[in-house]
């Protein structure tokens, strides 16, 4: 019964993660809490990561301000 | 680094309460590990008294770690981190105070005490009595209500991870901690076991690693300035932790009664926990990586935060691996495990607080932190984990080999001696980082920072305005997912296995199978559990091959149904005590419980002295009630057993001819020092008090000739009515060389012409007339030991024919009897009269049997005379 639970769980989870890969909406909704919390610690996100040339693809990808 | 900006309404006394709580809970709950630790390898060390006792110590050593110290320094942490993930500050300041006086006056100094003063419970992690239990519910609810209510008004659609993680664990907590607290004693036994698996591993995987990850991944982009590398795999990775870790909490009783697809189960969801780990650890390290000033090495919270990162995955991995049944069969009770334990409590829960910790007093206005300090702790700290986690991973893959070999189990304990002695240095050096660590935080610069906002302001959250539909929606979802995982683990790992077992139960259990403890050994019950005494002895035979061979029959789920609460235990320091009943008579039980150094020469067990009147024939009733415990422990399986016919013994003591050479002797002295001399004494005479303690007293080997199988025939079978038990388990070269050594120990001098009395003829006539008198009617007429009245008595009386006694020790059996046995005091013989029947039973003795080559040790059994008879 555990393995079937496991087994559905981690079959929802990859389609989450398909999901996510492909609407840059959505990917942008489930980013966007990182950049809040930077706000919230009072560090301009936008500005600090823009003089660091090599941020990672996913915060590329992110939306910043929204 | 740059400082974070003017915080938003942090209640800063409450930090600074809390965290300075949660240092003097460190160091105290440090001090109790290591007077623990001290004790494995100087048992006489402390113990005095009850409250001394290692039971209790450790005890409160673990408690001390997960409330003192960890809760102090989440809940300090959870002050800092919560008005800045919601923009708004705690619920109450008020209520903050209440919450400190509840969890740290009644909650751990109540706790300790009352642990300390003999109210406790024998559960792993929830050693705190019932009403100290019912106190940190309490409390877990408070906090829910001063942290949760800012998420609930923040709202989930911009709650970053943090957030979820600090929301969660103190949810999940909450549900999680009356299972392993209250429900064990409802459930007896098997069933009980099911639900403590479940909080064993909840107060690890729903407490400290959600508030440790919380801070870790708070930290990071605080001093990397830079966001983490994917919310979104962070959040797969929270909620993949609390769906799969509450599943593994069986996986602590594998091989045991409980269900097979059970253990199974929890055996599937480890190593799912592993790979879950695995995607958390990645994407922090991928969010460190980010850094590019160098705050990797410079800034030492976030050098303890990192640390922490890299041996969570480690430990975790490791986890998932002792899940394995194969390799759980081998590591499992060893302090491989307990190695695993300070790899993931100091490891990774303590680094990730103290990075936690260390980060937010930088930022707390008008105190003082020490940079150098703080350097010197971590590097301390890393050092003695590391040199105890290999240590104890040692000693556990020592124990582990040991145990799957056929020798005594105090085998083990003397190899682990060297780990454990090298422990309490580590230990040391742990407590002088500890020191160390909380000296950093009262030592140094001023932080000339100022004061944020008032704790009653509110503070608009910039996503308020949205929230829509998709933000109730979420927190409902939310809501609804998690007491589902809850719920889900419940069912899965607690309902469900005790529904089949209650089945099992009903239908195996044989008729008068039911465990029915008496007052008294209930009363000892609660003495076993109060003092931690499942903490060494497991009381679960497991079904390996090992445990089998060593304890007998497995454990099965109809013989625990009396068991409230269940006493299973997770750690084997001593040997298994699930079939204790009837294999030690009660005294020998008495004196091991006074000293146990009396009977095992080298046992590390501490002594209850405090359960004595100052000696071990005179104890008090809380002794006699534990060991009537005991004695009753496996009595149900003992009377099931008994009119079932036993397997062929097989032979297990193949020896040639015993050797006398110098040698030999001497190995045999090594052997008889490390395993009899406890009861026997060094020179065989056991007059120490152990010895004189035993009822009957232990053997004087050194008075009493003894041919050699008498010796091997002792040695293999144990003596029945006395408290000399089987040593079948002695290597047979060992074997070999003791029996070599007790029969040449026990060669008996003549006695000399110039001590003679009176003439030979002279002596044989009145030592004749004697025995005929007092001794014919146990000893028998030609003192064979088969009189008229020698049946009823256990131990039987002497064979004089199979054992010469010498003039000294015959003399002192005469005079003052044999406790414990049917031989009274004669002190009414004449010294001429007791040399005189000393020279006739000589007389009678028939000389050592021939020893042939390759005779085997288990020949036809002998009746229970030989050396048992004359104690």
């Amino acid at each position: 019964m555990i393995a079937w639970l496991i087994g559905i769980i981690t079959l929802i989870l990859l389609l989450l993660i398909v999901w996510q890969r492909r609407s840059k909406t959505i990917k942008d909704r489930f980013e966007n809490p990182k950049f809040q919390f930077l706000r919230n610690l009072g560090i301009n996100s936008m500005t600090e990561q823009h003089s660091q040339p090599d941020v990672s693809e996913e915060n590329n990808h992110a939306k910043p301000n929204s | 680094m740059k400082d974070c900006p003017t915080p938003p309404g942090i209640a800063y006394r409450l930090v600074r309460a809390h965290a300075i709580a949660a240092f003097v809970g460190l160091v105290l709950s440090a001090l109790f590990g290591l007077a623990v630790s001290i004790k494995f390898h100087a048992p006489g060390f402390l113990g005095a008294h009850g409250w001394d006792t290692w039971g209790r110590l450790r005890y409160d050593h673990t408690q001390g770690i997960l409330y003192a110290w960890l809760g102090n320094a989440f809940i300090a942490f959870l002050y800092y981190a919560v008005p800045f993930l919601t923009r708004r500050p705690v619920t109450s300041p008020r209520l903050g105070w209440i919450i400190f006086w509840i969890w740290n006056a009644i909650a751990v100094v109540g706790g300790w005490s009352l642990v300390l003063a003999g109210s406790s419970q024998p559960l792993e992690w929830a050693e705190f009595p019932l009403i100290i239990a019912a106190v940190i519910e309490l409390s877990l609810f408070l906090l829910i209500l001063q942290f949760g209510l800012p998420f609930l008004k923040c709202g989930a659609s911009e709650l970053y991870v943090s957030g979820w993680y600090l929301l969660g664990g103190l949810t999940f907590t909450f549900l999680a901690y009356p299972v392993g607290n209250l429900i064990p004693h409802l459930l007896p036994g098997v069933m009980g076991a099911a639900f403590s698996g479940l909080w064993i591993h909840d107060a690890v995987g729903v407490f400290i690693t959600p508030l440790a990850t919380a801070i870790a991944y708070f930290v990071i982009p605080a001093v990397t300035r830079k966001p983490i590398y994917s919310h979104f795999y962070s959040m797969i990775g929270f909620w993949l932790l609390f769906l799969v870790y509450p599943l593994n909490g069986i996986h602590h009783y594998v091989y045991s009664a409980l269900p097979m697809s059970a253990q199974h189960a929890s055996e599937i969801a480890s190593i799912y926990q592993g790979i879950d780990v695995i995607l958390v650890v990645t994407n922090l390290l991928l969010s460190i990586a980010i850094a590019r000033d160098g705050a990797v090495v410079t800034d030492i919270p976030l050098r303890f935060v990192w640390t922490s990162v890299v041996l969570y995955l480690i430990v975790s991995i490791q986890g998932s691996v002792q899940a394995v049944m194969a390799f759980n069969s081998f590591i499992h009770f060893t302090d491989w495990v307990i190695g695993h334990s300070h790899l993931a409590m100091i490891g990774f829960a303590s680094f990730a607080a103290m990075g936690g910790l260390a980060h937010l007093w930088k930022n707390i206005p008008g105190v003082r932190s020490n940079r150098r300090a703080l350097a010197w702790s971590y590097w301390l700290l890393v050092i003695g984990l590391g040199l105890m986690v290999l240590d104890l991973t040692g000693a556990g893959l020592v124990q582990a080999d040991l145990w799957q070999q056929h020798l005594p189990w105090i085998e083990s304990v003397r190899s682990s001696r060297p780990y454990w002695v090298f422990r309490t240095v580590d230990g040391c050096l742990l407590l002088a980082g500890f020191v160390v660590f909380g000296a950093s935080f009262f030592t140094g610069e001023l932080n000339h920072a100022t004061e944020g906002p008032s704790t009653d302001q509110e503070y608009p959250a910039p996503s308020e305005k949205r929230a829509d539909l998709w933000i109730s929606t979420a927190n409902g979802a939310t809501f609804g997912a998690g007491l589902g995982f809850f719920v889900i683990s419940f069912l899965a790992l607690g309902v469900v296995p005790a529904i089949h077992l209650h089945e099992r139960i009903a239908r195996t259990t044989p008729a008068g199978g039911r465990m029915q403890l008496t007052a008294q050994e209930k009363h000892g019950q609660g003495i076993y559990a109060r003092n931690g005494c499942a903490y060494c002895h497991t009381e679960q035979v497991r079904f390996t091959p090992a445990d089998e061979w060593r304890f007998g029959h497995p454990t099965e789920a109809w013989e625990t149904q009396g068991e409230y609460p269940q006493m299973w235990g997770t750690r084997r320091i001593g040997p298994d005590l699930a079939r204790e009943s009837g294999k030690r008579p009660k005294d020998w039980q008495l004196v091991h419980l006074y000293n146990p150094r009396y009977v095992v020469a080298d046992s590390m067990m501490p002594g209850y002295k405090w359960l004595f009147h100052g000696d071990p024939t005179k104890p008090s009733q809380d002794a006699l009630d534990l060991v009537a415990y005991l004695e009753s422990l496996g009595r149900p399986a003992l009377q099931e057993s008994a009119g079932k016919a036993l397997p062929p013994q097989l032979d297990l003591h193949y020896l040639t001819a015993i050797s006398q050479s110098a040698d030999d002797l001497e190995e045999g002295r090594a052997v008889y020092l490390a395993n009899c001399a406890g009861c026997h004494g060094e020179d065989g005479q056991a007059t120490s008090p152990g010895a004189r303690s035993l009822r009957p007293v232990a053997f004087n080997l050194a008075g009493f000739g003894l041919p050699p199988d008498a010796v091997r025939h002792a040695l293999e079978y144990g003596v029945p009515g006395t408290a000399m038990p089987s040593w079948d388990d002695l290597p047979n070269s060992q074997f070999k060389a003791v029996v070599g050594y007790v029969v040449a120990l026990s060669r008996t001098p003549d006695l000399q012409p110039g001590e003679q009395w009176t003439s030979t003829q002279r002596l044989m006539i009145a030592g004749q007339r004697i025995f005929d008198t007092h001794c014919v009617r146990c000893h028998g007429a030609t003192g064979g030991g088969n009189g008229p009245e020698a049946v009823q008595y256990q131990p039987r009386p002497a064979n004089f024919q199979a054992m010469r006694l010498s003039y000294d020790g015959a003399a002192r059996v005469i005079h003052e009897g044999v406790p414990g046995s049917g031989m009274p005091a004669w002190p009414l013989l004449t010294p001429a009269e007791t040399q005189a029947v000393t020279y006739y039973m000589r007389s009678l003795y028939q000389g050592p049997l021939p020893v042939s080559a390759s005779t085997s040790v288990r020949g036809p059994a002998q009746p229970a005379s030989g050396m048992g008879a004359m104690q």
